[in-house]
């Protein structure tokens, strides 16, 4: 009977030891596989870019004379979200995905308001389509520093905090994302933020916060 | 009437429908098996060539597939009533998300071992896939489920068929379910083919094979959540074009258009091209 011979049964076990050798084989290749990324696709780059101020940073001299200098300074940054037109006006309820992930930048930034670099804020990957507008979300202002009468020779400590939120925003002309880059760049002028306002005062956090929001200005351009 | 109602009863015995991480249509086995009865110590080498494409999603997280697929099979009959099959599938996929950012993925998927015991012109075909395809990340982050060369878990797959010829007329049934012990979506893949040889010589042979084909699927998962683009049934109809045009060579072209499209969600399939070759060394 030709399956009791001894070479029928040999080559039957090598076929199936090389099957089995393959699967094995096959099985050491899994890290076989490669991502190409052909197109980037749509890019939004949020920066902010280094407070201004009117001479050396963290110090401010009033018209009134009164002077202001800041030992730290920091504002928390929370998200930033593009806001797509519906009808052709913004939809300011609405906030696009794209990879599954929120085009809002989650996850919050804390920006030294003194440092004299900017940085990167975040990158939104948001979906093709016309947006009306563009939002950055902050809360969470700290200042600390000194301030010093115009009729006084001292100097006195402060400390400022305020959590309250806020947005600004910049409108866009129905701009149409369609495999873009659109470079967006937080700019802030620390020339106003303490006029008019004693920052030993009770409600002083709440009015600088005002300033801090009022100097802040949002560029966008494609690239 | 004999072959609606085993075509019926392996439908109603079937498990109930589960993923499949591949969105394949058709009896996977059909090239390296072939419908013919086997022989003692056969050997083939096949590969099938799939093209398809698949549009998941309609909103802000869609994405659109477009796939070519490859499946590079050895199968051997140690006797003429088993066989043993090893099939590595070798995939492209070229991906476009919402955002228009573009992918290409390529790389191995997961290996399947399949194997067919006949009975006369009933066969049993018990498999399981291998999660031999990588975990594909981009950015730090995991690629989505779709996205995926395989299921990434041990998938074990039950079959059914059932042919008969009767000359020139061929009519081959099958039912074949996957069941991922992962997040993948089970599936069911029913199957019939009416084959017609139109013309037959010593050693020629050309075929022409009207295919009906459908796919039920459960709905996937990613971790406990479920995918809302998955899941559901799609049928096809299409023909094959069958030729040896030497002996011991097969070679298949064929288009499968989907008819009935019950899909769950936002999804859509397009037309299958598929071509295949098949040599039986021995």
């Amino acid at each position: 009977m030709q399956s009791a011979h001894p070479s029928y049964l040999a080559s039957r076990l090598a076929r199936a030891g090389a099957i089995g050798v393959a699967a094995l084989g096959l099985v050491a290749l899994r890290a076989c596989a490669w991502v190409v990324e052909l197109d980037p696709g749509n890019r939004v780059r949020v920066t902010l870019a280094p407070t201004t101020w009117p001479a050396e940073a963290g110090y401010l001299r009033r018209d009134d004379g009164a002077s202001v200098l800041l030992e730290d300074a920091s504002l928390e940054w929370t998200h930033a979200h593009l806001v797509p037109c519906v009808d052709g006006i913004a939809h300011r309820g609405g906030v696009a995905y794209a990879h599954g992930t929120a085009v809002a930048h989650a996850g919050a930034y804390v920006e030294s308001l003194v440092a004299r670099d900017g940085t990167a804020l975040a990158e939104l990957t948001p979906p093709s389509g016309t947006y009306c507008g563009l939002v950055v979300s902050a809360d969470g202002l700290a200042l600390e520093g000194f301030f010093r009468a115009s009729d006084e020779a001292t100097w006195q400590a402060f400390a400022l905090a305020d959590d309250a939120a806020f947005e600004v925003d910049v409108p866009l002309d129905h701009l149409t994302l369609a495999g873009d880059v659109l470079v967006v760049r937080v700019d802030k002028d620390a020339s106003a933020w303490f006029d008019d306002i004693d920052p030993l005062a009770p409600d002083a956090a709440a009015a600088v916060r005002a300033r801090v929001r009022e100097s802040i200005e949002i560029h966008a351009e494609l690239e | 009437m004999k072959a609606l109602a085993l075509a019926l009863l392996t439908v109603l015995v079937a498990p109930p429908a589960r993923p499949c991480a591949s969105c394949q249509t058709g009896d996977p086995t059909l090239t390296a098996f072939g419908t013919e009865r086997g022989y003692d110590d056969r050997v083939r080498v096949a590969v099938d060539l799939r093209s398809r494409t698949d549009r998941i999603g309609d909103g802000d997280d869609r994405v659109a597939i477009d796939e070519l697929r490859s499946e590079l099979g050895l199968a051997w009959a140690p006797t003429d009533w088993f066989f043993v099959q090893l099939a590595t599938p070798l995939i492209v996929r070229w991906l476009s998300y919402a955002d228009a950012a573009r992918e290409l993925v390529l790389g191995v998927g997961d290996v399947a071992l399949r194997t067919r015991w006949s009975l006369g012109d009933v066969s049993l075909t018990l498999g399981v896939t291998l999660p031999t395809a990588p975990t594909l990340v981009r950015q730090g982050t995991r690629l989505p489920l779709e996205a995926q060369l395989g299921s990434g878990s041990f998938d074990p797959s039950l079959g059914l068929a059932w042919s008969t010829s009767l000359r020139p007329w061929a009519l081959h049934l099958s039912a074949f379910a996957t069941y991922p012990t992962g997040d993948a979506n089970p599936s069911l893949r029913l199957a019939a083919f009416v084959q017609y040889e139109a013309w037959r010589q010593a050693e020629h042979a050309l075929a022409l094979r009207l295919a009906l084909d459908a796919r039920v699927d459960g709905h996937a998962h990613d971790g406990a959540r479920v995918e809302p683009d998955s899941g559901g049934t799609i049928g096809f109809i299409g023909g094959d074009l069958v030729a040896s045009p030497a002996s011991d060579w097969t070679v298949t072209l064929g288009v499968h258009v989907p008819v009935v499209e019950a899909l769950v969600g936002a999804h859509h399939e397009g037309v299958v091209w598929a071509a295949s070759l098949a040599y039986d060394l021995q």
